[in-house]
Formats: structure tokens, C-alpha cells, sequence
């Protein structure tokens, strides 16, 4: 058992935990709150692809390709929910 | 530190296919993730409504589920790479076994909305709703059958150390299941 992949798998479950406890306590923030799961599902998202997919063995193409990706996914979905009514 | 014993600078793991299927699903979710924002601010009551009406608990319990499933995936891919087939397949029904939990949860979570009345073509939460998780749970479906497949082949020798393309590209696509679920879950359960 490679003890180095529970590290990432801890991280996301953290993460995970601190997103759920974000939206419980979203209330008594700003009303921009809704980045906060966005952006943490981004890290999340290139923790996965970094570890388990493995793309931190080939070309720097694939990480910042798939980065990149998602980057303006989240950003569009930011924007959307900024413009058509903030957070629930 | 895990040691990549094999270096591909160009090529992707699993092959460039499975991961023309990564970028395509991620941008057809996107899309349908951006419908459902859309949406919501167009009919912010019906969507504060159905929103009151989704199982957090759930919805958080397969999160978990998910990103522990893709750890032993790529447990999975460690070991079969350690020429250690028995540990592969332990990774690989570990795997399965979580696949199998979320579509039971989320099978739980269908059918407390369906039994409260609520289905597909409702309204346009729920139609989104449903169209969105019910894809993803397909997905989800069809990755626990191909891994269901490479197990049974690792079984009859299939694989080797310098032999395991096919579990690295099932690896990827169930990698993709947990991205895909990455989108959702934010966009539909948590903003």
C-alpha cells in the first residue's frame, strides 16, 4: 500500500467537509458566498487530476489544458449565478 | 512519493479517446449545470421550493463516496503496476463496492421524490434535476460495469504489470464520474 495517495484522498475529504459546513453557515456571509463551493470543487477537481489521474507524468499540456477547462466552467457558472439571483 | 514507473509525456493516461470522452462529458454537464442556474433565476420560487426538497445528507454521503472510490482507483492502478494482482482486485471490488453505494443512495434519493410526487417533466426543477443526476448516475452505472468486466478479466490473467491499458482507461472514466459529480453537486445541491 503507497502510503503517498491518502494524503490527496484526506485532502479531498476536507474539503468536501468544509464545503458542506460552508453552506450551512452561508447565511452569515456575504452573498458572494457561493464562490467559496465553486472554487473549492476547482482545487478539488485538480487534486484528482493531478494524483489519481495521474496527469503530473506527462506533458504540463494536459494539467493546464484540463485546468483551464474547468477554470472557465466554474467562471461561467460564477458569472450566471451572480447575474440571475445569487445564492439561494 | 509514488514513483510513475511509466513516462508518456504526450500521451495522457489511458489513452487520448478516454480523455476526448473527459473533456466532452465535462462540457455537456457544464452546459446542463448552466441551464439549471438559468433557470433558477428565472423561477427562483419553484427552484427554492425543489431546492427544500433535496436530500443534503445524501448528496454529501455520496460525495464521500465518490472521491473514496477514486482513491482506490488509483490504488487500484498502483498496484497493478506493482505486478500485485490480488491487491488490484481487493482496489478494483473496493472500487465496484462504493460505485454500488452511491447508486443505492442516489436510488434512495429517486425514489423519495418520485414517492412524493415529483418526476421528470414536473416542473422545470425537477425535469432538470433528474435529467442532470439521472445522466450522471448512467455514467456512474456504466463505469461500474466496466470495472465489473476488468476485475473478472484481471481474474483470468488478463493483465500484468506491463499489461493493464484497459484498467487505466476504465480508471480514467471512472475518474470522470467523480469530476462530472464535482460540477453538480455545487451547482444543485450547495449555491
Amino acid at each position: 500500500m503507497k502510503p503517498a495517495l491518502y494524503v490527496p484522498w484526506l485532502l479531498l475529504i476536507f474539503l468536501t467537509i468544509a464545503t458542506f459546513a460552508a453552506r450551512t453557515h452561508h447565511q452569515t456571509e456575504s452573498s458572494f458566498w457561493f464562490v467559496v463551493p465553486l472554487v473549492l470543487a476547482e482545487i478539488k477537481i485538480s487534486v484528482i487530476a493531478w494524483r489519481f489521474m495521474e496527469l503530473r507524468a506527462v506533458s504540463r499540456f494536459w494539467i493546464f489544458g484540463l485546468g483551464a477547462l474547468t477554470i472557465v466552467i466554474f467562471g461561467i457558472l460564477a458569472v450566471l449565478q451572480w447575474k440571475t439571483g445569487g445564492s439561494q | 512519493m509514488t514513483k510513475l514507473t511509466t513516462k508518456r509525456p504526450l500521451e495522457p493516461p489511458g489513452g487520448i479517446l478516454v480523455w476526448l470522452i473527459v473533456v466532452l462529458e465535462l462540457i455537456t454537464f457544464a452546459a446542463g449545470a448552466a441551464v439549471f442556474i438559468y433557470q433558477k433565476g428565472q423561477q427562483p420560487s419553484e427552484f427554492a421550493t425543489g431546492a427544500a426538497t433535496l436530500n443534503q445528507p445524501i448528496a454529501f454521503a455520496n460525495t464521500l463516496i465518490l472521491l473514496t472510490g477514486g482513491w482506490s482507483m488509483a490504488t487500484a492502478i498502483l498496484s497493478i503496476r506493482g505486478n500485485s494482482i490480488a491487491n488490484t482486485q481487493k482496489w478494483l471490488y473496493i472500487t465496484i463496492a462504493t460505485g454500488v453505494a452511491f447508486l443505492l443512495l442516489k436510488g434512495v434519493e429517486f425514489g423519495e421524490k418520485i414517492q412524493h410526487g415529483a418526476t421528470f417533466g414536473d416542473d422545470f426543477f425537477h425535469t432538470i434535476y433528474f435529467a442532470l443526476t439521472g445522466f450522471h448516475f448512467l455514467h456512474v452505472l456504466a463505469a461500474v460495469v466496466i470495472l465489473l468486466y476488468l476485475s473478472f478479466a484481471l481474474k483470468r490473467g488478463r493483465y500484468t504489470s506491463s499489461d493493464y491499458f484497459d484498467i487505466e482507461s476504465g480508471g480514467i472514466f471512472w475518474h470522470m464520474c467523480d469530476l462530472i459529480w464535482l460540477v453538480l453537486y455545487p451547482v444543485i445541491y450547495l449555491i
